[in-house]
């Protein structure tokens, strides 16, 4: 009793040792993955920032901004033109000062108002223009849930089950379009069916209205309360709004501008900075030529504008010589070298600094109406956040294993073929053919060896080589050449046990030979004296004298063919077996399952290395240790 | 000329025989007469081996021993070419003189195998002769077999490659294994494995003197390697990304606990006699750390330091092909080639790899050979 606890007692305390460090050795595997999603700006959550509406429209001169705004820093845009007349701004009021300008055009959506309705269409696809409830600007924002609609699928999750959903420019009726379990919705028929042929697919995911209203399709919106009756409720298709300014000296020589906002996405099709009422193109202008290589003039369709080469701004006067739309290159630009013209250039994305090709005349104004940013990470604020968001953990922290077992065992009944006992009795079958073709092979070979000396001499050195040999590297080939005769793993045991018998065969060859040569020399002269044949010798002294060596020699081996058994199980597109199943965890990212699998499998050579010695006990009881 | 080498004689007789093969081999009926002389002339000097070799079975010498082996190969490369030769424009498998030619040149080579591996003595010629042509003669003659079972059933390519085939790509595309071979070993296989080895040394001397560690993580530690650590390398390649990182961090692993384990045996696996003859000198424990424990555990370690150089190697080229990353390397130019159906190209690659291997495997036992000379398993020989 004393001895057993003083030989668990250590065991158990390394392994709750061991659980412990699991979990700074879960973060540190997970750390670079974490950094890479805290600091990497492509990784982050972006954020378009656009010039903002009037939440008021009824009294125009009068205009109240959802937040403080300061003309130092902003200024009053109406359709892409600054608007000239004067204005005063204080807090979030701006008082027009002048009648002249009409700065809103509103057309009223076509819909009953009778405080039941909720769905209101629209002439023309105006998805982003602002809407107002009498005079109150309306909140967009909907949930999209992360399935994919693919026609059939019925149940939909969210992260909450508030407000009223919608699918394909229609509201849902619950009871009768859906019923709700928890956060998970359930279509009473396909979305597919709500479906008509012009529609993008996207809308045929159902969403929930989470801001005041929501565009179920380009021309639909759904509210997520119906308008009182008497209200009126407008699109404004045209509307003053207030836009940033880019901070930048204007003098008529400065070129550099920076946006208020940091890390830009250099990539944004959907930027607009205008100089006055002049929108800057974002996309570059090809020249009529074509970079070979050779040619050093270039016609581009304007004159003016930043040369860039693969991307890097180029000086003028340093390296090319411009005349009206002629550019003449000092050095030809390489061939396939991609050259455009730009009305201007990103000098620092992260800094979010501009280059404009032309200097803003003194007086005039430089201003954003949409541009996109890098926000912040997606993940958390800092790297331990971040690790814990990690979407597949490279290491579980050592608690999942325990929250996931039950799950993982119940997971497939006992008829699938994915249902984990098969799949580490199909394991199991395979290791035992493998170890008993290894050591068929093995002791063959060893007892070879014994018999005829100079066939060691010549085969030994090269059975040490063959494991050098990445045999496992032949698994795909041996596949491939054993289908062509019709046998597949699915069929046959064959490829399994090569593998797994070519793995195992070298630690009992050699621990065999070793066995067969270890004789008592003792025991040899007392055979000589008897005149016993070389055969007898073999089979009534040297086999005896080896089997602590062949069986020792057979736990190497049976390791060896459980991994060789796993290794053959991945590389094989069947559908059974401890390795398929390692592969799939792996293939589908569900990591605490698949170190509840390693755990398995390092338990099956536990049990197999442990097999070997109840066998040993059995076959030879002589050896047992007192 | 006390006894004769049968097997060697069995094969010299059915070599004569078969040098009549060229009248048996191919369908005789579709062989043109000029293929036919041509083939014939080939064969002319089979007649000669074979007389030769039977000779050679009769006489027990270690010369003629070693020409009825050099006769074989020659024999059955000079069959092989004929065969060739002859059914140049014949699409037709082998018949029966082709492999009994190839049979019987065999059996020659094995005869003489056999006589040259008993040869009593230490000279140079005898060591020569008994050591290292017998295991330099084998690949030769399972290459001449594969290429002849290859040729003479005609199989595809595509199917399976020849040693030519092998050979060729060998010759034409050295540059790209070459460069496959430095990036798999030097900055995936080395790095990994010197990372690996230090850190399991490290912790076998830590676990080593503590009896609660050698209780608590011995057991672990061998139940662990039954783990198939490339299962992991998916898992590592998430966490370090699909370039060398992650492979050299496999190497890390599979190297580690094998070290541990045999550190841990040789620092404390110690003949009672010696430590009480340290005692009797009253040697304190540092001194019984330096000059008994330390050297004792050497063996042990070097035993290690061989097992992970095998198994590091592999362990990194499997984990290339579950990391699909870069297409460099030994791995993914096995694995691409082998889904390709380019097994000529698999087979030049997995050579590379071979070599490495043994290469590095025999680094190690130079190193083993410097610092542990002085043990029992180099005195005896």
């Amino acid at each position: 009793m004393k001895r057993s606890f003083d030989n668990l007692f250590p065991l158990l305390v390394v392994l709750a040792v061991l659980f412990l460090l699991g979990y700074p050795f879960a973060f540190l595997m997970g750390y670079p993955l974490a950094k890479t999603n805290l600091e990497d700006h492509n990784r982050w959550s972006q954020q378009t920032i656009k010039a903002f509406e009037p939440v008021n429209v009824s009294d125009l001169s009068n205009l109240k901004f959802t937040d403080s705004i300061s003309a130092e820093t902003g200024l009053l845009v109406f359709e892409g033109t600054p608007v000239r007349s004067a204005y005063t701004v204080d807090g979030q009021l701006l008082t027009l000062e002048s009648d002249s300008l009409q700065p809103v055009q509103l057309t009223p959506l076509s819909g009953q108002i009778d405080g039941q309705n909720q769905v209101f269409r629209t002439e023309r696809p105006t998805t982003d223009h602002p809407l107002y409830l009498n005079d109150r600007l309306l909140e967009p924002g909907y949930e999209k849930p992360p399935e994919k609609p693919d026609g059939v699928r019925l149940t939909f999750t969210f992260t909450d089950t508030q407000g009223v959903f919608a699918l394909h420019g229609q509201l849902l009726v619950p009871g009768k379009d859906y019923t709700l379990d928890g956060t998970t919705l359930t279509l009473s028929q396909p979305a597919s069916l709500w479906l008509s042929l012009r529609t993008e697919p996207d809308w045929a995911r159902p969403i929930r209205v989470t801001g005041d209203y929501a565009w179920a399709d380009d021309a639909t919106l759904v509210l997520k309360q119906a308008p009182p009756a008497g209200s009126t409720l407008q699109l404004a298709s045209a509307v003053v709004r207030w836009a940033q300014r880019l901070d930048g000296v204007v003098d008529g020589q400065n070129r550099t501008f920076h946006l208020r906002h940091k890390n830009l996405v250099s990539n944004d099709a959907q930027r607009q900075i205008y100089v006055d009422d002049h929108l800057l193109r974002t996309q570059g202008r090809r020249p009529q030529q074509r970079a070979d290589g050779q040619t050093t003039t270039f016609t581009f369709p304007e004159p003016g504008g930043i040369i860039t080469l693969n991307g890097n701004a180029l000086t003028a006067g340093q390296d090319y010589e411009q005349n009206g739309q002629t550019v003449t290159f000092k050095q030809p630009p390489p061939r396939l070298g991609q050259l455009l013209q730009f009305d201007y250039v990103i000098a620092d994305a992260e800094q979010s600094q501009l280059v404009l090709a032309l200097p803003p005349a003194s007086g005039s104004v430089v201003w954003a109406n949409t541009y996109t940013v890098y926000d912040k990470p997606r993940c958390g604020t800092n790297v331990f956040e971040c690790f814990l968001s990690l979407p597949q953990h490279p290491v579980p922290l050592p608690h999942w294993l325990f929250t996931t077992a039950p799950t993982f065992f119940a997971k497939h009944p006992w008829e699938s073929d994915t249902n984990v006992v098969r799949e580490v009795l199909y394991t199991a079958r395979g290791t035992l053919v493998a170890l008993l073709a290894g050591g068929f092979v093995g002791l063959l070979l060893a007892a070879l060896f014994v018999i005829i000396r100079p066939l060691e001499r010549a085969l030994l050195p090269w059975v040490i080589a063959s494991q050098t040999v990445p045999i496992i590297a032949l698994v795909p080939m041996l596949v491939l050449i054993l289908a062509n005769f019709g046998i597949t793993i699915q069929t046959s045991i064959l490829p399994t046990a090569i593998i797994g018998g070519y793995l195992s065969f070298f630690p009992i060859t050699v621990g065999a030979t070793k066995g067969l040569r270890s004789v008592d020399p003792l025991a040899l002269d007392l055979m000589r004296s008897y005149a016993a044949s070389k055969w007898q010798v073999f089979f009534k002294v040297r086999l005896f004298a080896a089997v602590p060596f062949i069986f020792a020699s057979f736990k190497v081996g049976a390791a060896a063919s459980l991994v060789g058994t796993l290794i053959s199980e991945t590389e094989t597109s069947n559908a059974k077996g401890l390795g398929f199943a390692i592969l799939g965890q792996v293939q589908a990212g569900n990591v605490a399952d698949l170190w509840l699998l390693f755990i398995i499998s390092s338990l099956m050579g536990i049990v197999f290395v442990s097999a070997v010695g109840w066998v040993e006990r059995l076959v030879a009881p002589w050896m047992r240790k007192v | 000329m006390k006894r004769v080498n049968f097997g060697a004689l069995l094969g010299a007789v059915l070599a004569l025989i078969a040098t009549f093969g060229p009248w048996f081999t191919g369908t005789s009926s579709s062989l043109r007469l000029q293929q036919l002389e041509q083939a014939a002339w080939a064969f002319l000097p089979l007649l000669l081996l074979g007389a030769f070799c039977v000779l050679g079975a009769l006489f027990k010498s270690r010369w003629l021993s070693l020409g009825l082996v050099l006769a074989g190969l020659l024999g059955a490369l000079l069959g092989l070419l004929a065969f060739k030769d002859s059914l140049i424009t014949v699409d037709a498998t082998a018949q029966w003189g082709f492999w009994l030619n190839l049979f019987s040149f065999l059996l020659v080579v094995v005869g003489g195998i056999s006589k040259l591996g008993v040869l009593q003595g230490m000279g140079w010629s005898t060591r020569i002769l008994r050591d290292f042509l017998p295991p330099a003669s084998i690949p030769l003659l399972l290459f001449l077999s594969w290429e002849a079972l290859t040729e003479g059933l005609r199989i595809p390519m595509a199917f399976f490659p020849r040693i030519s085939d092998i050979y060729q790509v060998l010759i034409s595309a050295y540059g790209v294994l070459i460069a496959d071979s430095i990036r798999t070993f030097f900055k995936q296989v080395l790095i990994g494995y010197l990372v690996g080895v230090t850190s399991g040394m490290a912790v076998g001397l830590v676990v080593a003197f503590s009896l609660f560690l050698r209780r608590g993580f011995l057991p672990l530690a061998t139940a662990l390697s039954a783990i198939p650590i490339v299962g992991l390398a998916p898992v590592l390649g998430r966490a370090f990304g699909v370039d060398w990182e992650s492979k050299a961090a496999v190497a890390v692993i599979v190297s580690f606990f094998p070290v541990v384990i045999n550190v841990v045996q040789g620092l404390t696996t110690i003949d009672p006699l010696k430590l009480d003859l340290m005692h009797s000198y009253a040697a304190g424990n540092r001194d019984i750390l330096f000059k008994l424990r330390l050297p004792n555990a050497l063996p042990y370690v070097f035993n290690a330091l061989k097992i992970a150089s095998i198994i590091v190697l592999i362990s990194v080229i499997v984990s290339e092909f579950l990391i699909p990353g870069p297409p460099l390397g030994l791995g993914q130019r096995i694995s691409l080639s082998a889904r390709s159906g380019r097994y000529d190209v698999t087979f030049a690659a997995i050579t590379f790899a071979s070599i490495i291997g043994i290469l590095f495997y025999n680094a190690i036992v130079l190193l083993e050979r410097a610092f542990t000379s002085w043990h029992s398993s180099f005195r005896e020989k």
